[in-house]
């Protein structure tokens, strides 16, 4: 089981913007035992069994905690700081996982959307656009490409909701939505979900 | 070249565009033909040969396309002469002009709708390319090529002036 640290925790916890805790540059508050597993609410003065009391400051602000939710809740998050601090690793991981992904994919999207847009342009037929072995490339990329063909849509637009639907697994155009709002639909859909600014 | 008047547009395409235009349909070279409108994907061939330039026309449901209520949603030429004549239109044998009438033609290949164009007051024809710009050009057969085939059926109706019909 990992052991927390107090530097470590110092930093998670400035990093969630709570750097009333740091004096000096250096986090005031000792812990370095091992995170209690406890996910049932115990008392706060419990709460440091095992592992060294954390400063004054912190204890106030564990009191303060438990007069606002009530009793034991303070003791809670110290229990459970863990927990909450490798959630937020994994999500930061998969966020720089899923960063590293897309830049993978860049260039041979680009290629791909570079042979599909020349040899299709000049079709109206959306089954030969679709159909189209860079089109279906695309498509194989999966959710991973999705931040990409978001902004191709965006810059350069394009019929890229069939594809959308198929890697991103969903589709927010309204029944009836011509091109333009179809792509408007998406442009939202990609803003909401954090694809694009 | 004839001096043109102010707010006459020279009919001329970027080199880019002759370039591609000429390379997907060979048999334009060295023809009369000029570009019509700037490029854009929101509405195709069939959409601008029945005079709609909001939609893109294709037999699929949702995915911004819009295919008229009613017809079936499959390719076949079949189907949009249905739909053409739903808009006035009746078959015809050719695409030579005939006073008093406006005519499209469906080009296809293996009875499936590859593209359509649609002919001027003066003879000429005027297609959407893909999502392209739309052209004027002089023959329904400079069009031809291995992505639109050939234009195999040919429609025409009483002329009126034509009008975007969703405006």
């Amino acid at each position: 089981m990992a052991t927390t640290s107090a530097e470590d925790c110092g930093k998670r916890y400035q990093r969630w913007g709570q750097n009333t805790y740091r004096k000096g540059g250096k986090p005031h508050y000792e812990w370095d035992s091992k995170p209690s597993t406890k996910s049932t609410l115990t008392s706060s003065r419990d709460a440091w069994s095992g592992r060294a009391r954390p400063c004054t400051e912190f204890q106030d602000h564990i009191k303060i905690v438990d007069g606002f939710f009530g009793a034991g809740y303070g003791a809670h998050i110290v229990a459970n700081c863990e927990a909450m601090r490798a959630t937020a690793r994994d999500a930061y991981g998969q966020k720089l996982f899923a960063r590293l992904q897309v830049e993978k994919l860049r260039a041979e999207f680009n290629t791909l959307v570079t042979q599909w847009r020349n040899e299709t342009k000049f079709l109206s037929s959306s089954d030969d656009k679709i159909l189209h072995s860079a089109y279906q490339s695309i498509i194989a990329m999966g959710a991973a490409a999705v931040p990409l063909v978001l902004e191709e849509l965006e810059s350069r637009r394009g019929h890229w909701f069939w594809a959308l639907h198929f890697m991103a697994k969903t589709d927010p155009v309204p029944e009836g939505a011509n091109v333009d709002q179809a792509r408007e639909a998406w442009l939202k859909w990609g803003r909401d979900n954090g694809y694009l600014r | 070249m004839a001096e043109m008047g102010q707010g006459q547009r020279v009919p001329e395409i970027d080199l880019m565009s002759i370039q591609d235009i000429e390379v997907a349909f060979p048999s334009i070279v060295g023809t009369s033909y000029s570009e019509e409108s700037p490029v854009t994907d929101t509405y195709n061939c069939i959409a601008f040969a029945v005079g709609d330039c909001h939609n893109w026309w294709w037999p699929r449901k949702g995915y911004g396309i819009y295919w008229p209520p009613g017809f079936p949603l499959t390719d076949s030429v079949d189907v949009l002469i249905a739909i053409f004549k739903v808009h006035g239109y009746s078959e015809c044998d050719n695409s030579e002009i005939e006073v008093g009438f406006e005519k499209v033609a469906i080009y296809s290949i293996n009875h499936r709708i590859k593209h359509a164009a649609r002919q001027l007051r003066s003879g000429r024809w005027v297609s959407k390319l893909g999502d392209q710009e739309d052209i004027e050009h002089e023959k329904v057969g400079y069009l031809k090529n291995l992505s639109y085939g050939s234009a195999t059926h040919f429609l025409r109706r009483r002329r009126t002036d034509w009008e975007d019909i969703t405006t």
